[in-house]
């Protein structure tokens, strides 16, 4: 790859165009021939799924942790749509059209009653509630939208698919062995990928290959290549790399740290946490339910908590809000649950396609009563992995309900990750109870710690009381004042037992000592903000940057330290309120510069970049 | 009175166009402007293909502007899209990837492409040519696989390249017929001078006789001429002359003889339709006849006219001052290059 840190590419066509096969292919290769890749598609929002689909993908010889707002390379299978992608485009980026389309017929139609359908058609004149209107080959080519500076190539992707396949769904395919050609990809990969995507050994196998090997010649033969872009074979080895998004990472978490029952609804972007544990939890032994609501959910996951066995349920923002009976009854009756939520635009049910980091206040604050929680942020598809395995280890170890937030984003965004094995003490953490605790169980036992004993059901002389009221040291509902303040203040102590001995500290990124400006972040914006302070330090600035996973409880000494630090502080994420700003703000007495955006995507590292030099400049 | 939101489609991203867009965005600020080119690459100065063979500069070293001077000038500009037909009646043009181009008014710019004689037809895929900024890219990749060449005919494209062969350390042979050194004023005065210049530079001049064959010998060709002469080299190029381009008229019901005929005001035989440059067969009231225009000089000026014309003055046209080309220190006259010298 000629000069930059990385490079973005789209795939942008029709549903149906299978442009998002198209784009796993491609990552996979890249991926497989050294590359760091984060791909992160965008879907139609309708469930129906007609309409835009863009396989979007960042590529970059060097480790990576956020997308950049800049598309390099533009792939289009639907004209229409790819148009309105180029306004993204860099000035001098590269365009790869179809040049022989499938013959267009000038239309005269009603329209649709789908507003969508109209962009599967071609020029013409339609009918909609305004009237008439006519769209014009020259508005649906995508040909003569380019910039100046930018580079097309066009592929006859319709003829070559016909000629190959019989059929013109193999544009997808064509175009991947031109990409192949065009940016030098080693095509031997190429195949490889997409002959086990395709899994079956017949003759249609055949006929796709060479629907590739007709991209890649066509290329090779016809087309002047005048852009610097390249993507030669890396001799790094990314042999134990694994391809996977932040929901295959919380599910592999989950079943490496013994996770044995999974109860959840689907709901995106969620749902495929569950999809994988269907196809591997009853392998390991374990079980998984799918609830009829995340009420259900919840319980069962309570249920089995009880049991002495690790659980968990994942779920989106109008789900977690079902929940939130069950997280006080947790914090209540100091029972271990795991619970995911991968946050989507809300309120209600929202953007369900959209990411975004607004159900922070509600993992810290939601529910009656004072309930102490414990709630995690992975910043990355790493973390994803090893914040669930460590969420069911302090959820067993501390008898409460732990919180894993994530996004979106990071639910659906694929990377090539490299996961380190967990310490086997992770593997159980329930304090058990001592034959002098079982002489006269007692399953609220006050100590030191906040933490009692648990004896599990079954257990010879663990005979136990649970509800939801609150309880004595037995176990059994009272509600005086003694009680209550007693076992609330136990209740609390355990965060703080949390905090010294299993919250680690915060990283700090960039300069040591006094900065000019220092940026908190949370969850995936915090893969933004590395990136951006990456870029910023190289140009020798004074910043540096502070990343928190776990958001409660908070290491406020260390963070202390670092605001004194800093002269400036930015805390950039994906709500209108400043959310994260605000919890900070409850702690700390700072002035805190919030940048905070509901834009439908995720923050960008260029976009961090330009507010760090802004307020560098102020 | 014009109106501002005409919009001036032109075929042809090279000197004759570029002049053009650039006369018609002064003239008329409001209005729509596109250019389209069959090449991916830029408006580039023919005249600097032959030394870039000789560094390693970048292609945009041979552009003329910086992309982004069509963005400040608000003309779009259409790289590596190819015009297939044009339907005066619709007022549409119709691109090889079946999209259908409006326009209000015209211009026809697209230059010329090497002539093949009709008795070389047959060795096409043998001979190289050499008249674009891709064309000069894909043979710096070359240059170390030859040390001979042939120019097959002879015009001044043969003489440009020939320059940069021999300061290549090159040997360089021309076989030239009856026909004109294209576009020199020639005579047979001319023509003795004009061998008698190129051999004391150490070319081979095969003189009046002509290429008949051309066959493959090992990684070499055999190039054979009507005389019985065999001549060894590596690589053959195809020098004789340029025509107009205009393939993509067939059935546009537009006049057309050797080039685009145009009256003294650029105007074509369809309404709202002018051409310019080399493709344009112009008529010169100076000479009361119509002319073959080639040469930098004559393609801005004939775009320029063109477009003021688009802009509904009426400009007529007139003929170039004519340029020079200057071998082993003698000049010789040209119709229409800015010249060069191949001394270098
Ligand atoms: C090697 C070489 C060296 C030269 N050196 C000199 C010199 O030193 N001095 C001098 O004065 N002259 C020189 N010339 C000649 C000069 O460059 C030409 O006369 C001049 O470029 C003609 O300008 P034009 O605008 O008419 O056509 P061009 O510059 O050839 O431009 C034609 C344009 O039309 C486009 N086009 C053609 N067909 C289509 C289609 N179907 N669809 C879309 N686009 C199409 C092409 O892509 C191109 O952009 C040289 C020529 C060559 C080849």
């Amino acid at each position: 790859m000629t000069f930059k840190r990385s490079l973005t590419i789209e795939i942008c066509g029709s549903s149906g165009d299978r442009s998002l096969a198209a784009g796993e292919i491609l990552i996979r290769t890249l991926s497989d021939i050294g590359y760091h890749v984060i791909s992160f598609d965008a879907y139609p929002a309708e469930i129906r799924g007609f309409g835009k689909t863009v396989a979007h993908m960042r590529v970059g010889r060097e480790f990576m942790l956020s997308l950049s707002s800049k598309v390099d390379i533009l792939v289009s299978l639907n004209d229409r749509y790819a148009i309105e992608q180029l306004k993204n485009l860099n000035d001098e980026g590269v365009v790869i059209f179809d040049n022989r389309p499938r013959d267009i017929t000038y239309e005269v139609l009603q329209q649709n009653e789908d507003e969508t359908d109209k962009h599967h058609l071609g020029p013409g004149v339609y009918k909609d509630e305004e009237g008439w209107k006519e769209i014009t080959s020259e508005q649906v080519s995508i040909a003569g939208h380019l910039g100046p500076g930018m580079y097309l190539y066009g592929v006859p992707l319709y003829q070559l698919s016909q000629k190959t396949t019989n059929e013109s769904r193999s544009r997808n395919i064509v175009v991947l062995g031109s990409v192949a050609a065009l940016f030098n990809i080693p095509k031997n990969e190429f195949i490889n990928n997409l002959t086990a995507k395709l899994g079956k050994k017949d003759k249609s196998v055949d006929s796709v290959v060479a629907a590739f090997e007709e991209g890649y010649n066509y290329v090779r033969e016809n087309v002047v290549k005048l852009d610097p872009y390249n993507f030669e074979r890396l001799s790094v080895d990314r042999k134990g790399y694994k391809l996977m998004d932040g929901n295959k990472a919380v599910a592999q978490g989950a079943i490496d740290a013994g996770c044995k029952l999974y109860a959840g609804y689907p709901i995106t972007p969620a749902t495929k946490i569950m999809e994988v544990l269907f196809a591997e939890l009853p392998k390991r032994g374990g079980v998984v339910v799918q609830t009829e609501d995340e009420i259900s959910a919840i319980g069962h996951v309570t249920g089995a908590g009880f049991a002495g066995v690790r659980a968990m349920t994942a779920t989106s923002g109008p789900g977690f809000c079902l929940m939130t009976e069950f997280i006080g009854y947790n914090v209540m009756s100091e029972n271990p649950v795991v619970i995911v939520d991968s946050q989507r635009g809300g309120p209600a049910t929202g953007l369900p396609t959209k990411t975004e980091q607004s159900d922070l206040n509600h993992a810290l604050f939601g529910g009656n009563g004072d309930t102490p929680r414990i709630v995690v942020a992975p910043t990355s598809v790493k973390e994803c992995y090893q914040w669930t395995a460590e969420a069911f280890y302090l959820a067993e170890k501390y008898q409460m309900p732990v919180i894993i937030l994530i996004d979106l984003f990071l639910s659906l965004s694929v990377r090539n990750v490299e996961l380190d094995p967990l310490p086997d003490y992770k593997k159980g953490s329930n304090k058990v109870p001592s034959q002098e605790d079982m002489k006269l169980y007692l399953r609220q036992k006050m100590t030191d710690d906040g933490v009692s004993p648990r004896a599990l059901p079954g257990q010879e002389n663990g005979y136990q009381v649970v509800s939801g009221l609150e309880q004595n040291e037995y176990g059994t509902p009272v509600y005086d004042e003694y009680s209550h303040t007693a076992m609330t203040q136990k209740r609390f102590r355990k965060i703080q037992t949390a905090l010294d001995n299993d919250v680690p500290l915060p990283e700090r990124i960039g300069h040591k000592g006094r900065v000019k400006l220092g940026v908190i972040s949370w969850g995936s914006t915090a893969g933004a903000v590395a990136d951006a302070v990456d870029s910023v330090l190289k140009e020798g600035k004074s910043v540096a940057m502070l990343k928190l996973i776990v958001i409660n409880p908070l290491k406020e000494k260390e963070i202390q330290t670092f605001l004194d630090d800093c002269e400036k502080v930015l805390v950039p994420e994906l709500n209108y309120q400043g959310q994260f700003a605000n919890w900070l703000a409850i702690h700390f007495q700072k002035k805190f510069f919030r940048y905070n955006k509901v834009a439908t995507r995720p923050i960008t590292h260029d976009e961090i970049e330009a507010e760090i030099n802004r307020l560098l400049k102020e | 009175m014009l109106k501002k939101s005409l919009k001036y489609v032109i075929i042809g991203d090279g000197h004759a166009g570029n002049s053009a867009a650039e006369t018609l965005r002064k003239g008329n600020p409001g209005s729509e402007i596109v250019i389209i080119s069959s090449k991916p690459t830029h408006y580039f100065d023919h005249s600097l293909l032959a030394t870039f063979l000789l560094d390693k500069k970048d292609i945009t070293s041979l552009y003329v502007y910086p992309y982004t001077w069509y963005k400040e000038n608000n003309i779009r500009l259409r790289l590596n899209q190819t015009i297939t037909k044009v339907i005066p009646d619709k007022h549409e043009l119709i691109l090889a990837h079946n999209e259908r181009v409006y326009y209000d008014r015209l211009l026809i710019a697209s230059g010329a492409k090497p002539k093949l004689p009709e008795s070389l037809s047959r060795y096409k895929n043998l001979l190289t040519v050499f008249t674009d900024a891709v064309d000069a890219m894909k043979l710096r990749e070359r240059l170390g696989t030859f040390k001979h060449v042939t120019m097959v005919g002879g015009d001044c494209i043969g003489l440009h390249l020939a320059g940069a062969m021999l300061k290549l350390g090159k040997s360089v042979t021309f076989v030239l017929n009856e026909y004109n050194f294209w576009p020199l004023e020639f005579d047979e005065t001319v023509k003795s001078k004009l061998i008698g210049c190129l051999k004391k530079k150490h070319i081979e001049v095969v003189a009046d006789d002509m290429t008949t064959e051309i066959v493959r010998d090992g990684t070499g060709l055999n190039v054979m001429t009507k005389n019985g002469k065999i001549i060894k080299t590596d690589l053959a190029f195809l020098t004789s002359g340029m025509v107009p381009n205009i393939d993509f008229l067939d059935g546009s019901g537009i006049d057309v003889q050797t080039g685009i005929l145009v009256d003294e005001y650029m105007h074509t035989s369809a309404q709202d339709i002018w051409a310019a440059g080399e493709c344009a067969t112009v008529y010169y009231p100076e000479l009361k006849d119509y002319r073959q225009t080639t040469g930098e000089i004559n393609a801005k000026a004939l775009g320029n006219i063109s477009a003021r014309n688009m802009l509904d003055e009426k400009k007529v046209v007139s003929l170039a001052e004519p340029g020079k080309i200057t071998i082993e220190g003698e000049d010789f006259i040209t119709y229409g290059w800015k010249g060069f010298s191949i001394d270098i």
